[in-house]
């Protein structure tokens, strides 16, 4: 049964039934959610509108550079933090306060600080991308099993070795998993800030579909948000797999 | 020096460190004067809100949002945590779309909070759960899956009914992963209750930014904004701390 | 026995009559507005405050919204049953396609209210200096954006139209030397004129087309305004007797929007000059037709609208 029809399918088929009937008897108000033929139809249009390709990449390349940012500041960040444990322990508390803090809302003083540009998008989008990768570069290090250790004692290691033979690679899973969280935290500020400021990739074109009251083309676009999360989602959980030692 | 000491030290170096390049950001005439104000206009400010009855008015109508919102999600995802883990066809059918969902920016969805919920502060706290649900629902249903199966055969050996499999055995092995996704859950409401009054709303104190942006009232967008930071990044660190004496309590 | 029964039984009646009488005397209606502190927003509360809406029977739930869009969502979703000072070309737009929404008033005649400004050095002046320059609007199909492409065409110039977002944003991009030329409306930025950083260039009311067109309506929802129609007139009327009030009683009102801007009562004196009683006419819209080729235009439609949507579109209690 699951090789023909993957529980997953059969979900979306289900939902996307009972929707489409709720809404062609009236049931649900297309002025809030069209019927997913009317929404369908307002994909095509998006596409058509040139509303797809080009804003997608527009929105990946800015999550990609605010976790290169984040990549690039946080891992070093992270490994100076492991080796000064007063510094460490001194913004630990920090660090985690300000993981989950409402950095998204600040956008009004980024705006008339940086104005209405993509480095407005990125760079807050980097805030957003540096802490979790921080976070888990200092854990990484810090959690390096004693028997790596001990190895690299017995064979007397310089602590230059130590370090790049030993500490980082039993770092990296920690740090991937980092790596992993910022780049969904950061997809997900910039699409929300393309929104709220109606500048950039996808989240502008939902905003611009909304202002004019396309609604299905708005929620066609949400919709490829959506399946582009899981797209995204999927491939992270391959590339993970292949860089974890087995 | 002790340990203790020296990191209080460092916090507090840090702290003025950067309170000085601020000041000397808003010194230097690289930025429009109106955007950086001066150290002392920003303390004026925050003096002044704080003795703003008004403050406090807006303040309790945004916590009201974020605890109803943050509970019903808490309620809500703890039980389809544990439906989907449960289940693994469930999981399977339902699992990716959660996902995908969970990745999506909640505040798209203002328009069907309006909707079921009116433009007063339930559809703020609407919104504050559907954003804070998905973590918790998502940390809850990976736990049942790692849940000791030992518990679960002392549990049927028992011969427990089903509430007691799940007040007995399921809750408590939960409370660390619930306890987490809280954590998790918690700044997402937050953000997801500001960001929805901000779009639509008369009142709560992200209206009150937005207000005073909208009004170039800057200093006084810079204080409420540090008191958002100050009481958003304080939450965290309680349910931070609430987690780590979990943890400890149960490792003994 | 009988008296202890008849007595209840008249108290009983005098609650429920008391009860009923109250409950009609009281009609709540929820109403979203832009912009929160303009003289034309703000009838809504200055009505309130001088207890116009309470003598009608009327109690008013008042939010604000981020703008135009949000404000029809709104009314649209039912979560406001009215909807106050939106863009006539978006209102258009979104009867159009689909939204439960009717126009009931107009809200803001021409553009008065609207002032284009400039760092005070610079070589700009009037509108005729404007081409090759960059001037901001909010956002496409606003009434900053239709202002600024009358004017533009009117004075034959041709400045670089470039989407600055709202006011604070717009105002920083000026003072950064982003943009040359940016938008406002007052009271917003009169203290930054007054301390000469900032010079007036051109007024709105100098697009003569757009002098005798409603750029923004007033709109209700069409599920609600069917089944409230008595609430409905009484709401309007009074609306209606609230724009006579506030300038018959200049010191009153001026006060109160010194109050609503948390600004001194002179500044929000200097407001007035701006809006003359007739931009506020409710009735009838104004050049609807133009307001419907802009939308066409702009792209907000593809297609002018039919003879009976434009008749359809309007529930007004005006028009008798």
């Amino acid at each position: 049964m699951k090789r023909f029809a993957p529980p997953a399918a059969i979900a979306l088929i289900v939902v996307v039934a009972l929707l489409e009937g709720l809404a062609r008897a009236g049931l649900i108000p297309a002025t809030v959610l069209p019927a997913p033929s009317a929404i369908a139809a307002g994909f095509i249009d998006i596409a058509r509108n040139g509303d797809l390709v080009v804003p997608t990449l527009i929105t990946f390349g800015e999550a990609l550079a605010a976790t290169l940012i984040g990549v690039l500041a946080g891992i070093p960040a992270g490994i100076w933090l492991a080796r000064s444990p007063a510094f460490g322990q001194a913004y630990e508390s920090w660090l985690g306060g300000l993981f989950a803090a409402p950095i998204v809302l600040l956008y009004p003083l980024f705006l008339v600080v940086f104005h209405r540009t993509n480095a407005t998008i990125i760079i807050m989008g980097a805030i957003t991308a540096v802490l979790p990768i921080i976070i888990q570069a200092r854990t990484g290090m810090l959690h390096v099993p004693g028997v790596l250790k001990a190895v690299g004692q017995s064979f007397n290691a310089t602590p230059r070795q130590a370090f790049w033979l030993i500490a980082f690679p039993a770092a990296v899973p920690s740090i991937v998993t980092g790596i992993r969280l910022a780049l969904i935290y950061s997809l997900v500020n910039t699409i929300g800030l393309e929104f709220l400021i109606d500048f950039g990739g996808l989240g502008r074109v939902i905003s611009d579909y909304y202002a004019q009251y396309d609604i299905p083309q708005m929620y066609a676009g949400i919709v490829a948000i959506v399946a582009i999360s899981v797209a995204l989602l999927w491939l992270l959980d391959r590339v993970e797999r292949r860089l974890r030692p087995a | 020096m002790t340990e203790r000491r020296r990191v209080f030290a460092i916090q507090a170096i840090t702290i003025a460190g950067i309170l000085a390049a601020y000041e000397l950001l808003a010194r230097s005439h690289l930025l429009y004067a109106g955007v950086v104000p001066p150290l002392f206009d920003i303390a004026v400010a925050f003096v002044a809100m704080l003795g703003d009855p008004a403050t406090y008015t807006n303040l309790a109508v945004s916590l009201a949002e974020i605890a109803v919102g943050f509970v019903l999600a808490t309620a809500g995802g703890v039980l389809v945590g544990i439906l989907i883990g449960a289940r693994p066809w469930l999981r399977e059918a339902v699992g990716p779309y959660l996902d995908g969902i969970a990745a999506a920016p909640k505040i798209v969805f203002f328009p069907i909070a309006i909707l079921l919920f009116g433009v007063g502060p339930p559809s703020k706290a609407a919104l504050g759960a559907l954003s804070a649900f998905f973590p918790v629902a998502l940390t809850v249903a990976a736990a049942v899956r790692r849940i000791n199966p030992v518990l679960v055969r002392v549990g049927r050996s028992f011969n427990a009914s089903r509430s007691q499999m799940i007040a007995k055995v399921y809750l408590p092995a939960l409370v660390p992963a619930i306890v987490n996704g809280m954590r998790l859950g918690l700044g997402l409401a937050i953000i997801g209750v500001l960001l929805g009054e901000i779009k639509l709303s008369d009142r709560g104190i992200g209206f009150l930014t937005i207000d005073e942006y909208n009004h170039f009232r800057i200093p006084q967008m810079y204080a409420t904004l540090i008191l958002i930071f100050i009481l958003a990044v304080g939450a965290n660190m309680l349910i931070g701390r609430l987690e780590t004496r979990e943890r400890a309590r149960r490792a003994k | 026995m009988i008296r202890k029964t008849l007595v209840t039984l008249a108290l009983t009646a005098a609650v429920v009559a008391a009860t009923g009488v109250a409950a009609r005397a009281a009609d709540t209606i929820n109403v979203s507005a832009g912009q929160k502190g303009a003289w034309d927003e703000m009838v809504l509360q200055q009505g309130v405050d001088a207890g116009i809406f309470k003598k009608a029977g009327i109690e008013l739930n008042i939010s604000y919204t981020a703008g135009g869009p949000d404000t029809i969502q709104a009314v649209a979703t039912g979560g406001a049953d009215m909807g106050f000072g939106i863009g006539t070309t978006a209102v258009i737009a979104a009867f159009a396609k689909g939204a439960p929404i009717r126009i009931a008033s107009g809200s803001f005649t021409g553009t008065s209210d609207l002032y284009f400004y400039t760092k005070s050095d610079s070589p700009i002046n009037s509108v005729k200096d404007f081409s090759g320059k960059s001037i901001g609007f909010s956002r496409p199909g606003s009434s900053t954006y239709v202002a600024e492409h009358v004017l533009a065409d009117e004075q034959k110039v041709t400045p670089n139209f470039v989407s600055t977002g709202e006011m604070a944003a717009t105002l920083t991009q000026v003072m950064s030397g982003q943009i040359d030329i940016g938008w406002a409306v007052v009271p917003v930025n009169l203290d930054l004129i007054a301390k000469k950083q900032i010079k007036i260039v051109a007024h709105g009311s100098e697009a003569k087309a757009l002098a005798s067109q409603a750029v923004r309506v007033n709109i209700v929802n069409s599920k609600w305004v069917e089944s409230h129609r008595d609430a409905n007139a009484r709401f309007w009327h009074a609306y209606s007797e609230t724009i006579d009030w506030m300038y018959k009683n200049m010191n009153l009102s001026i006060a109160n929007l010194a109050r609503y801007n948390a600004i001194g009562v002179d500044d929000a004196k200097a407001v007035i000059p701006f809006y003359p009683k007739s931009a506020l006419q409710l009735y009838p819209i104004a050049g609807f037709d133009k307001s419907i080729n802009d939308a066409v235009t702009f792209k907000f439609i593809a297609a002018p609208l039919s003879a009976d949507q434009q008749k359809a579109i309007f529930d007004t209690v005006f028009a008798k």
